[in-house]
């Protein structure tokens, strides 16, 4: 990061994405709670999620940390929710803690989907329960949580056209946008707003698809 | 991260600045970014145009020519014409006192 500061002009995020399953076992100390929900044990699944969240929001903090002082113009925890809830609430104690101590540093967070499924269930930050946010309400929790730069991602799903899919990722966009004090950058590339499952997305799609969402969302970003 | 516009081939390396430093949404930023170049907003995205004023300006382009300031001496002035802080230009001062 220190190398590509000097060398770079422009703006040079340094961007992880949170993994909370690396915490449980057998990666991590925590139980399993893939392993507990089938047998019923909620409770202990629950209590195995919240030991989760600490391990990452304490690693979170420390590698953020550490590309700042390198010199990062921002931060971009990515893929924000890809384990639910759990996951979604260590990014914003994550972020809450970096802001504390680099008030001026940007933080963007990119999401994993258009709706924060309840693998915990009734986990909440600030009184707002996580679980089953869509977009126009994720970026409300993000921006109190002083998040700079909010990125919706909306999954394509794959049994439906292309144009549903763009009118379905514009749909959500456009009510985060209207929502949103602080710029959306929305989420586009493989299987994600509106784009096709593929590792080479055919241009046509990728053309049409990012002409609409600017045009009908008028969003801040890409 | 450069807000697309051509990215550092027009300027949408400072107008993403603005919107990561003061949250400006891109319309504002757009504005803020063309009142600092002394261009019109449209003039934004045209690659000639911000050709030479990346070049009179020195706030660096995408390709270098000899003399012209380079990485962190364009992100100077950047921060100068803006008038925002630049983390790494904020550790380089610091590292080189």
């Amino acid at each position: 990061m220190e190398q590509a500061q000097l060398l770079m002009v422009a703006p040079v995020f340094y961007g992880a994405m949170p993994n909370i399953g690396l915490y449980t076992q057998p990666d991590g100390p925590v139980p399993n709670p893939a392993e507990l929900l089938p047998q019923g044990k909620i409770k202990e699944a629950r209590e195995a999620y919240e030991g989760a969240i600490e391990h990452a929001v304490r690693d979170m903090v420390y590698v953020a940390k550490s590309q700042c002082e390198a010199g990062a113009d921002g931060i971009n925890f990515d893929t924000v929710g890809a384990s639910g809830d759990p996951d979604f609430k260590a990014t914003l104690l994550a972020v809450e803690a970096l802001k504390k101590q680099y008030p001026d540093i940007c933080v963007e967070v990119g999401m994993a989907g258009e709706f924060v499924l309840g693998m915990h269930g009734e986990m909440r930050h600030n009184g707002v329960r996580l679980a089953g946010l869509y977009p126009h309400k994720q970026v409300k929790i993000a921006q109190d949580a002083g998040v700079d730069i909010f990125g919706p991602a909306i999954n394509t799903v794959s049994s439906r056209s292309i144009p549903w899919n763009v009118a379905r990722a514009i749909t959500f966009t456009k009510a985060c946008v209207e929502a949103a004090e602080i710029p959306v950058h929305a989420n586009m590339g493989m299987g994600v707003g509106g784009l096709p499952l593929c590792t080479t997305p055919p241009i046509d799609t990728v053309s049409l698809a990012s002409k609409a969402i600017v045009e009908i969302t008028r969003l801040d970003g890409l | 991260m450069t807000s697309g516009m051509g990215g550092m081939r027009t300027s949408g390396d400072l107008v993403a600045r603005m919107q990561m430093t003061k949250g400006m949404k891109i319309k504002a930023a757009k504005k803020f970014v063309a009142d600092k170049l002394g261009v019109a907003v449209n003039e934004l995205t045209d690659a000639a145009v911000m050709g030479e004023v990346r070049e009179d300006l020195k706030i660096g382009g995408v390709y270098s020519s000899m003399g012209s300031p380079k990485g962190i001496e364009a992100k100077h002035h950047i921060a100068d014409l803006l008038g925002i802080e630049i983390n790494s230009l904020k550790r380089f001062r610091h590292n080189t006192r």
